[in-house]
């Protein structure tokens, strides 16, 4: 079995480093028991040393010449590790916000239900020292994905999940920025994808609030999610 | 006699035709919409010069004046134009990413 974790990063090089030696440390298990894994960095027209750091850690790492989202960065990744005969990737976030310790959790779950997908849900999990308005903002993502994909979960906007090779295979992401991870959401519903939430934690740490947790940020996340369904209606009609 | 204002629009107008003539010389638009936007600016040439035709048009539509008319068609050529260039630019977005992508991609390939 072959796992691949990628991770989509931009100006990361603060963080990478120690989120991959934790990605190889969690992974150590399955490689003990003669499975094979690997950390793909997709370095999205990062303008630090995001790459080289995450070269040096020992991951594959894929550039992208200008920066164009998170949602673009997965799917580059996602074509890489399916190019190279993945059976499972798991998503991940640089900035240090997941805890690695929570990957076997995934894919263990992944494999013993048979499902296709594992979402993390922080929510059922932990979120450690979330700014109010960030949960604000992400009850509000919860309800609007609810609404609009008819699928019910605790957490729309987490970045960590752990896919079959088949669900990588089926799910389409168009949207290059945030509003991918409501499209994965509705990309579950319209191939009928066996998914489960699983508990993960989430730490919001000082490194991760100078990220851009602004309030802008958050909001611009339902901005992206109202424009993205306007989008994909005005494409699908005309 | 022509006023000042008149004379302004009509001779921007010109430029642009000029304009839209040169940019479909150089096949930079199609004659399709060359025809379209000839006939666009001549009617605003005829509504600059002959300012009572609007109202013909717009006492024809059940509009009150012509200047009524006029804007009421302008805010809807505008959103028009807003709506066509939102969707260009959404393709245009996706084509950069699937390009970039595509480099990304074969350049690793390269490498290995």
């Amino acid at each position: 079995m072959l796992i691949f974790v990628i991770i989509p990063a931009y100006n990361e090089a603060g963080s990478i480093g120690n989120v991959i030696k934790d990605i190889r440390e969690s992974v150590k298990d399955f490689m003990l028991r003669g499975d094979r894994a690997g950390v793909v960095v997709v370095d999205d027209g990062s303008t630090d040393e995001t790459s080289r750091v995450a070269k040096e850690a020992g991951a594959i790492v894929l550039c992208h010449c200008v920066n164009r989202g998170q949602g673009a960065s997965l799917a580059t990744a996602t074509k890489y590790c399916l190019l190279n005969n993945a059976d499972i990737i798991i998503h991940f976030d640089a900035d240090g916000q997941h805890d690695a310790t929570d990957i076997p959790i995934l894919v263990r779950t992944l494999l013993d239900g048979q499902y296709d997908i594992i979402l993390g849900s922080r929510f059922l999990g932990r979120a450690l020292n979330i700014p109010l308005f960030k949960l604000i903002t992400l009850k509000i993502a919860i309800l609007f994905t609810r609404l609009f994909s008819g699928i019910s979960t605790t957490d729309t906007h987490n970045g960590i999940r752990a896919l079959t090779k088949h669900a990588a295979s089926v799910i389409q992401l168009t949207q290059d920025r945030m509003a991918h991870a409501s499209e994965i959401i509705d990309e579950i519903k319209r191939n009928n994808l066996k998914f489960k939430e699983v508990g993960v934690t989430i730490r919001y740490t000082s490194y991760a609030s100078q990220k851009g947790q602004s309030i802008f940020n958050a909001f611009s996340i339902v901005c992206d999610l109202i424009g993205s369904k306007i989008q994909k209606i005005l494409n699908s009609k005309f | 006699m022509l006023t000042p204002i008149q004379l302004i629009l009509v001779i921007i107008t010109i430029l642009i035709i000029a304009r839209t003539i040169f940019k479909w010389k150089k096949k930079e638009l199609d004659t399709v919409n060359l025809v379209l936007w000839l006939f666009f600016w001549f009617c605003v040439i005829v509504a600059v010069l002959y300012p009572p035709v609007t109202t013909v048009v717009a006492n024809f539509l059940g509009v009150g004046r012509g200047a009524d008319a006029v804007i009421y068609f302008a805010f809807a050529l505008l959103f028009y134009l807003i709506f066509r260039v939102s969707i260009r630019l959404y393709k245009i977005e996706r084509d950069i990413t699937k390009i970039v992508s595509r480099i990304s991609l074969g350049e690793k390939r390269k490498d290995e």
